[in-house]
């Protein structure tokens, strides 16, 4: 009973710090959302309107365009990091040489703040200026316009961001595949199970809890991702590139429209925590190790 | 003996006393009855945005320190940052910032939200205060309806069209005076030297590359707003003016057109990739600049007309103001006077930082023209340019950011070839009136 109070006393502490940090910005985030307030009308102060931001976002051809390319940006980065991270590292833990040295590259474009990453992109990209336009016609093919086609601007945006977290991936991949246990591969090797069998029934299945991980930070990484953009496109050209984030910030820090950018945030929040649900409900990100094996 | 040393001590005490009290009284009082060491020990906040009216607060802000022991803390971000940092100060109320550099575009909102102290009452120094020379045209863009000043102009520009001289002279070509006469270079330049842009402009979505369409629109009589605030955006004038505009980016212009902002457009011009650029009159002095251009000696600047025979505009202005809930208003004033004194203008003269400035006191100066000698292919032109502005095709209103955001959203779809030109405008059109009618 003592410890039991103690165990309760000690988690005060933390338990503050939670409710002032994380769930007081929340609760006001959502009573903004239900008000009517423009920081630049400051005469007008906040007007409760009720649901009438939601209405308004759910109404908005804006919102959810932005919330489709936002999508977009979601599935393909996620999906092309995880494949070519998860590929690389199954690569990386056969070799026998320089595995050191490579994670040690590996790590650069992660320690490279995303803002920085995304002004170096921004000049790379440039169609007569950018490196990577001058190394595509030195091989033989016409210039890309990166940013300036509105086809291309979020495809370019993405780019960017798979080439920063591939590395992540990799690493986070790499240390499962080397904590993995000997037996299952020898016992599977004794009945006979060819390599695609071993993978598919062993590797996979023995990593299910590293790939619930790695996809649910990326998925949040993602859900996150505006330096990327901003500063290459700022959405444009026209709004091809504006994903959630975007004209979430435009609407909050542009217009200052707090109420309805408010209403905006809350529905990325809960909508990227019932993502993260649903990585962690259905691929036991936190369950045991091998318990998806049995 | 002891007597006549009594004496030479007292004598040279009251020497000392009386030596002691005239230089301090000349330090204090050097602006004319103004106690300029007044605020000694206070701390000035200043937020500044990136630029070069900038620049001469970071090279010279020491000797403003010295002169009256007042310390600036400053602070230097792009503009969209500054008047986040500025709005959210002022919805707190917590006065962090007590000087603000003040975008003439923001003048209506920062105004309407009385988030500026205004001026005009406050103490002159006569060394350091520069108001009576600056345009009275200038001082009205930075004055309320009221009357009253709210912030001190810094700098001002027009439109020009900023052209390669030795491309021109090559293929005999006059410097263009119309809007018609860029189109019909652009189309020679295209022909003759195909390892040249022969035009560049902001084209990009965001607010900051609305001048360059809302300017070039004027020159065809041509505005997104008239002055009972209608949206005027899908007028015939309009429809011309920007299928011309639209018609140079996308023919004559980089390809990524539709994504370039003044950044990459200004390293294009410097690095001499491209031939024409219509921008504001700030511009010049940073081409002209043999540090950071590497066609510093070829450029030419002249003035566009269009077909209603207007000037293609390209109106900039930034003042300093003080903010309402600043607790050194008084100190802040001084740093206001000081920053556009006469004397910190010639000094960025002599260091070749900039070459135009709303006091017109500098033009007339023995250092502008020693310092400008050779720079006359632009320096002749700033009266020009500065009687050329006219305020009346610029959207005065609060909400200008959203408003300039979805005219040139649609622009730049236009340009990267997504709509065409009068669907752009359509949807202009309606955006705007929607914004205008706070739907």
């Amino acid at each position: 009973m003592k410890e039991k109070r103690l165990t309760y006393l000690t988690l005060i502490p933390t338990a503050a710090v939670f409710l002032f940090l994380g769930l007081y910005p929340v609760i006001e985030a959502i009573w903004t959302s239900l008000n009517k307030y423009n920081l630049t009308r400051p005469w007008e102060g906040k007007v409760f309107i009720g649901l009438a931001n939601y209405i308004q976002m759910f109404s908005d051809a804006r919102f959810w365009e932005s919330m489709g390319r936002s999508m977009q940006f979601l599935v393909v980065s996620v999906g092309l990091t995880f494949i070519l991270g998860f590929s690389i590292a199954l690569l990386l833990h056969r070799a026998k040489w320089f595995k050191g040295f490579f994670r040690i590259v590996f790590l650069v474009p992660m320690v490279v703040a995303p803002a920085i990453t995304a002004l170096n992109y921004r000049f790379m990209y440039n169609y007569k200026l950018g490196i990577l336009n001058k190394i595509i016609e030195s091989l033989g093919f016409s210039r890309v316009d990166f940013l300036g086609d509105p086809s291309i601007a979020l495809w370019s945006a993405i780019l960017v961001d798979v080439w920063q977290w591939t590395p992540l991936v990799i690493l986070i991949m790499l240390a499962g595949l080397e904590a993995l246990p000997r037996e299952p591969y020898e016992a599977a090797a004794i009945d006979g199970a060819n390599r695609w069998q071993t993978f598919r029934f062993i590797t996979l299945p023995l990593l299910n809890k590293f790939i619930a991980i790695t996809l649910l930070i990326r998925v949040m990484d993602v859900m996150k991702v505006f330096e990327t953009i901003q500063l290459m496109t700022a959405g444009g050209p026209g709004r091809s590139s504006e994903t959630l984030n975007i004209y979430l910030a435009r609407v909050g820090f542009n217009w200052f429209e707090m109420g309805y950018a408010s209403a905006i945030g809350i529905f990325t929040l809960y909508f990227t925590l019932f993502l993260a649900w649903l990585l962690v409900k259905k691929m036991g990100a936190f369950s045991e190790v091998g318990e998806s094996i049995e | 003996m002891n007597k006549k040393w009594f004496y030479l001590v007292a004598l040279a005490l009251i020497v000392g006393i009386i030596a002691a009290l005239g230089c301090s009284s000349s330090d204090i009082e050097t602006g004319d009855g103004v106690d300029r060491r007044a605020y000694e020990g206070t701390t000035l906040r200043v937020l500044l945005k990136t630029g070069y009216e900038t620049e001469a607060i970071v090279r010279y802000v020491d000797e403003f320190e010295k002169a009256t022991g007042i310390k600036v803390e400053y602070e230097v971000y792009d503009e969209p940052t500054l008047r986040n940092k500025f709005i959210l100060d002022c919805t707190s109320r917590t006065g962090t910032y007590d000087v603000v550099a003040t975008q003439f575009w923001y003048m209506p909102e920062y105004l309407r939200a009385g988030w500026l102290e205004p001026l005009d009452d406050y103490p002159v120094d006569e060394e350091w205060n520069s108001i009576s020379h600056i345009p009275e045209g200038l001082l009205e863009t930075f004055s309320g309806d009221d009357g009253k000043l709210y912030s001190i102009p810094v700098s001002a520009s027009g439109g020009v069209l900023i052209y390669r001289s030795d491309l021109l002279e090559k293929h005999n070509l006059n410097p263009p005076k119309t809007t018609k006469d860029v189109l019909e270079i652009a189309a020679v330049l295209k022909a003759k030297e195909p390892d040249i842009y022969p035009f560049i402009g902001r084209g990009d979505s965001s607010s900051a590359s609305f001048g360059t369409s809302a300017g070039w629109a004027w020159a065809y009589g041509a505005r997104v707003m008239d002055e009972n605030l209608n949206v005027t955006v899908d007028t015939p004038e309009m429809l011309e003016a920007m299928t011309d505009l639209v018609n140079l980016m996308k023919e004559f212009a980089p390809p990524d057109q539709a994504a370039i902002g003044w950044d990459v457009m200004s390293e294009l011009f410097r690095k001499g990739d491209v031939a024409m650029n219509f921008e504001m009159s700030g511009f010049p002095s940073v081409y002209a600049s043999p540090d950071v251009s590497e066609v510093h000696d070829k450029i030419g600047v002249t003035l566009l007309t269009g077909p209603a025979g207007n000037y293609a505009q390209w109106m900039y202005a930034e003042g300093l103001g003080i903010s309402r809930f600043s607790k050194n208003k008084d100190a802040a004033w001084l740093f206001l006077q000081w920053r556009t004194s006469l004397e910190v203008a010639l000094q960025e003269v002599k260091d070749g930082i900039r070459l135009d400035f709303p006091d017109t006191r500098v033009y007339e100066a023995a250092e502008y023209s020693a310092a400008t000698e050779g720079q006359e292919f632009f320096t002749e032109l700033i009266p020009d340019i500065l009687a050329s502005v006219d305020p009346a095709y610029w959207p005065g209103i609060a909400d200008f950011d959203r408003v300039a955001e979805a005219f040139q959203r649609e622009i730049s779809l236009a340009i990267a070839g997504n709509q065409t030109v009068k669907q752009a405008l359509e949807k202009a059109q309606s955006a705007i009136e929607a914004i205008v009618n706070g739907n």
